[in-house]
């Protein structure tokens, strides 16, 4: 399988402070690439360049071929990459099913004008009907038209993974997608990327928490203060000096 | 051209359409049993619920807190007069300026505005507001001045002059247009934006929404609503003047919205009923101490109930059930 | 039995009187922006009917005031001039804002119902509309300034100052003083502008005095913004005269900038040594306990012009009411001494342009009558 996402040199400064240094990685068709590093490393950073948020200082992102870098997050989301929030930041005016629909905001293909003379009807249907399987392929069908304000923590987790999921992405940016849940909640979580990825979507996992992580992620891209200090597989990865130190030192030992 | 193009025709479709000429054929039929007071009451109690469902789709629906809707009711209002009536433009020429014109305005407004922050917004729109009754007030022969222009009527139109609870028809029509649009665009991946928009721009814009040109959308196209309502307002006196576009409107329009439940059309239409009636069933029996329970509520409804009336109605529905 | 007979008798003789009044309605404003001048007015007109009525009303018949309030709201006062002439009112008075007026106007017009306004100022009330069933006998704003400049000329006048505030009307006002000035060729040295919401006014009236004129034009509306002037006037001890717009003629700055104003000219339509004046406003303490201004002559002379049209036309017949007003020559309480109101040769803004007066304030009081007219 060939990259989908290409990060050469990529590099962001804010003011005289470096968050991410001449950081090369790629992400391949159907791959889960975790990226992991302590906090501070620049991961997060790092995710809110490709997505667009944040304008890179230097580098080069390209998406299947592109170069996205610099378009703003709308457009990159348009062209097939989509993220979660670490924060989940849900529309809380609208229902579940509404939230996902929004997901597939750029993939409705009837224009402004067909909607106001009433011929879009299908087309809105279509879109529901898919929203619907992902509310399911999630776990919150029985939630479809609940206020996301009655959501748990958990569930709204779930519902930023179909809503993302909804724009039929190509590529998805998970950003530490099991902070703050259950053991329970993180297995079912697991199991959902597991699923995603096999659907032929690339996935991009961000995250803090080892135990989840090595498990998932097919390869690992290691930061400390900005730069990649490894990358390989997972065991690799655990038995790779430079990250027993950096990272793993104080706090946890590797399994 | 896709498939769906047709679906205005089929059967299921029908009755939808059909559901809104009966809307329109009820509501209007109502005006020729009323005297010329009611009827008159009526006709510009329909206005404003018109310029609620209108302003609720900017405000409640898309977040953008503006108060220049009265300012494009005017520009509507005062375009159709003088382009028919000091240009002496063709009927449908003038509408079409008129709406060209308010289109324009809203572009100008919209497009540096919604670049910043929504308070910059709301400053903008309304300094527009401010500036708009200068204008008028200092617009010499072309906008009368202080007085404003009277002394015109509706043009005949197929040899027939629109007039009394006829006209109330027109203003219906209106209404149904205005609802029929905003409900269509409501239920469709446009309202969905701009709903997105209002609650969390940062995600919307991830999920792929353009948030800038969602706003100028939303904001260009209830303005030229206002527009038209504006220009079938323009006929209901035969005049127009400065205090009817003024800034108390459009901040009694904000709080029809918000008393009646931002965010829903059936809040805006509650809302607008009954802040318009409310001085008229009050002024008989508390004289003008009403406009001191105009205030009370107003406030009530903003500490006690954001979710406005419709709130209110939607808990009562719910315990019963 | 009896009772009912008997009420029912009571019934129809209520329902008797009633029919037998003559409805006049009135719009005015009891919340809005014209709420200080409407509320006056419109206990002038309340006075006056039942003045009317204790003498045995008009035509034997009672006069019956429809009071509507329209919130100084155009098109809502549009509405109120549809539901007093749906519940039978023969003449309409109005004294609300002038947009409001000129708005009603499009239903009188096309119901063919005869309306006045006692008070409003503005001069597109007359001429915008063609319509034959209006008259408006309050002083126009042309002539409140031709009046404040002939007195000032009369002074001998070079070199003034102008101050105005940042208000729309107080911008209009300022705009027309300014063209009146000139066209009377005197010089304007200064010119100033106190925005609205600020707290002292020195700075400009600073400005003024370096610019050393001979007087001061205050064309500002705003109570509050021309108490300032009037105080900064007395803290730098200036000396030079105030001529001020027909807005110091209401009655709240003998309250509101006490001890400020001795010796300000102003422009007004009442003379309180007028002896209609002291006959109206004995009877109007008697009556009513309270102390009236300016502001309720003209209500009274409004409700009084319009019982004197229906006596006159000897029927409540609409059109016999428009023809006997259009011929009407009435001396009220307000207008300069001998002044009457009349519309000769079909012009229907009925107060005498020489007929204003410019009054000086003595001490808190609105005091006597320096000049009169244009002249």
């Amino acid at each position: 399988m060939g990259p989908i996402l290409q990060v050469e040199k990529l590099t962001k400064r804010f003011g005289g402070l470096t968050a991410v240094a001449e950081l090369d990685f790629e992400v391949r068709e159907g791959e889960i690439l975790g990226m992991i590093g302590p906090n501070g490393a620049g991961k997060t950073t790092t995710f809110n360049v490709i997505a667009g948020t944040y304008p890179a200082t230097g580098g080069e992102v390209r998406f299947a071929g592109e170069p996205i870098l610099g378009l703003p997050p709308h457009r990159i989301a348009s062209r097939g990459v989509m993220r979660t929030f670490q924060h989940n930041r849900p529309f809380a005016g609208l229902p579940v099913i509404d939230n996902v629909l929004v997901g597939a905001h750029t993939r409705f293909a009837a224009s402004l004008w067909s909607v106001v003379l009433g011929s879009a009807r299908s087309d809105e249907g279509q879109r529901r009907k898919r929203a619907e399987e992902l509310v399911q392929f999630v776990g919150l069908g029985e939630l479809r038209d609940a206020d996301v304000a009655t959501l748990s923590f958990g569930q709204g987790r779930l519902l930023e993974i179909a809503r993302a999921l909804a724009g039929e992405p190509r590529l998805i940016l998970f950003d530490e997608p099991a902070a703050g849940l259950t053991p329970a909640e993180c297995a079912r979580l697991a199991e959902i990327i597991r699923g995603i990825a096999a659907r032929g979507i690339a996935v991009l996992l961000i995250e803090h928490d080892m135990h989840f992580l090595l498990p998932l992620a097919q390869r690992v891209v290691v930061l400390n203060f900005g730069a990649k200090i490894a990358d390989g597989l997972p065991d690799e990865v655990r038995a790779h000096p430079a990250v027993m130190d950096a990272y793993l030192g104080s706090h946890a030992t590797p399994q | 051209m896709r498939a769906g193009g047709f679906v205005f025709f089929k059967t299921n479709h029908m009755s939808g359409l059909l559901r809104w000429l009966i809307a329109a054929v009820v509501l209007s039929a109502a005006a020729f049993f009323m005297g010329e007071y009611h009827n008159d009451v009526y006709r510009k109690l329909l206005l404003w619920v018109t310029l609620a469902l209108g302003y609720n789709f900017l405000f409640g629906i898309c977040g953008q807190v503006a108060f220049s809707h009265f300012a494009f009711y005017g520009i509507g209002a005062y375009s159709i007069v003088i382009f028919l009536f000091q240009l002496h433009l063709p009927f449908p020429i003038a509408v079409l300026c008129g709406i060209a014109l308010c289109i324009l305005f809203a572009l100008a407004v919209a497009i540096p505005s919604t670049r910043l922050e929504g308070f910059y917004l709301a400053l903008a729109t309304l300094a527009l507001g401010q500036l708009f009754i200068v204008v008028l007030n200092e617009g010499g022969s072309v906008t009368g001045g202080t007085g404003g222009i009277a002394n015109y009527r509706l043009p005949e139109l197929f040899g027939m002059r629109v007039r009394g609870p006829w006209y109330t028809g027109v203003i219906v029509l209106l209404l149904v247009f205005t609802y029929s649009i905003l409900k269509r665009l409501d239920d469709s991946w446009f309202g969905r934006a701009c709903r997105a928009v209002r609650d969390n721009p940062e995600a919307a814009a991830a999920m792929g929404v353009d948030v800038a040109r969602t706003k100028v959308i939303a904001f260009t196209l209830t303005s030229a609503l206002a527009g038209v309502a504006g220009m079938v307002y323009a006929f209901v006196d035969n005049t127009v003047n400065p205090p009817i576009f003024g800034i108390e409107n459009a901040f009694l329009l904000l709080f029809m919205v918000i008393v009646g439940g931002a965010g829903r059309h059936a809040g805006a239409v509650i809302g607008a009923v009954l802040l318009f009636l409310l001085p008229f069933w009050l002024s008989p029996l508390v004289g003008h101490h009403h406009a001191l329970v105009f205030g009370v509520l107003v406030v009530a409804a903003i500490l006690f109930q954001p979710g406005g009336l419709i709130g209110l109605w939607d808990r009562f529905s719910r315990s019963r059930s | 039995m009896r009772f009912l007979a008997l009420l029912i008798a009571a019934l129809m003789a209520c329902a008797a009187q009633a029919q037998d009044t003559i409805k006049i309605g009135v719009i005015t404003d009891r919340v809005g922006v014209s709420k200080p001048y409407s509320e006056p007015a419109t206990e002038g007109m309340v006075f006056g009917a039942s003045e009317i009525n204790k003498k045995g009303g008009v035509l034997g018949r009672k006069i019956e005031l429809l009071v509507e309030d329209d919130q100084s709201k155009p098109d809502v006062s549009a509405a109120l001039a549809r539901k007093l002439i749906d519940q039978g009112a023969v003449f309409i008075l109005s004294v609300s804002l002038s947009p409001a007026t000129q708005q009603q106007q499009t239903v009188t017009m096309e119901a063919k119902t005869p309306q006045m306004t006692p008070m409003n100022s503005a001069d597109y009330l007359t001429t915008q509309l063609n319509n034959p069933y209006f008259w408006q006998t309050g002083p126009l704003g042309s002539v409140q300034i031709a009046t404040l400049l002939a007195h000032a000329k009369s002074k001998n006048l070079k070199r003034v100052a102008l101050i105005t505030d940042n208000s729309d009307l107080g911008q209009a006002i300022g705009k027309a003083f300014r063209g009146a000035i000139e066209r009377a060729g005197i010089q304007i040295v200064d010119e100033e502008v106190v925005p609205l919401g600020t707290t002292s006014a020195t700075a400009q009236m600073q400005k003024i005095r370096s610019a050393n004129p001979d007087a001061l034009f205050v064309a500002g509306v705003v109570t509050a913004t021309n108490v300032l002037i009037f105080k900064s006037y007395r803290e730098l001890g200036l000396k030079f005269p105030i001529h001020a717009s027909y807005n110091l003629s209401v009655p709240i700055y003998m309250t509101a900038a006490k001890g400020l104003i001795d010796g300000i000219t102003f422009v007004d339509a009442y003379d309180p040594e007028k002896a209609e004046v002291k006959a109206f406003e004995a009877a109007y303490r008697k009556e009513t306990g309270k102390e009236p201004v300016n502001l309720h002559g003209y209500g009274y002379d409004g409700i009084m012009m319009v019982a004197e049209a229906i006596r006159k036309a000897g029927s409540t017949d609409k059109e016999k009411i428009r023809a006997a007003m259009q011929s009407m020559s009435y001396e009220g309480v307000m207008g300069a001494k001998g002044m009457k109101y009349s519309f000769p040769e079909g012009k229907r803004a009925g107060f005498d342009p020489n007929g204003m007066v410019v009054r000086v304030y003595e001490g808190d009081r609105q005091g006597r009558v320096v000049h009169v007219g244009q002249k």
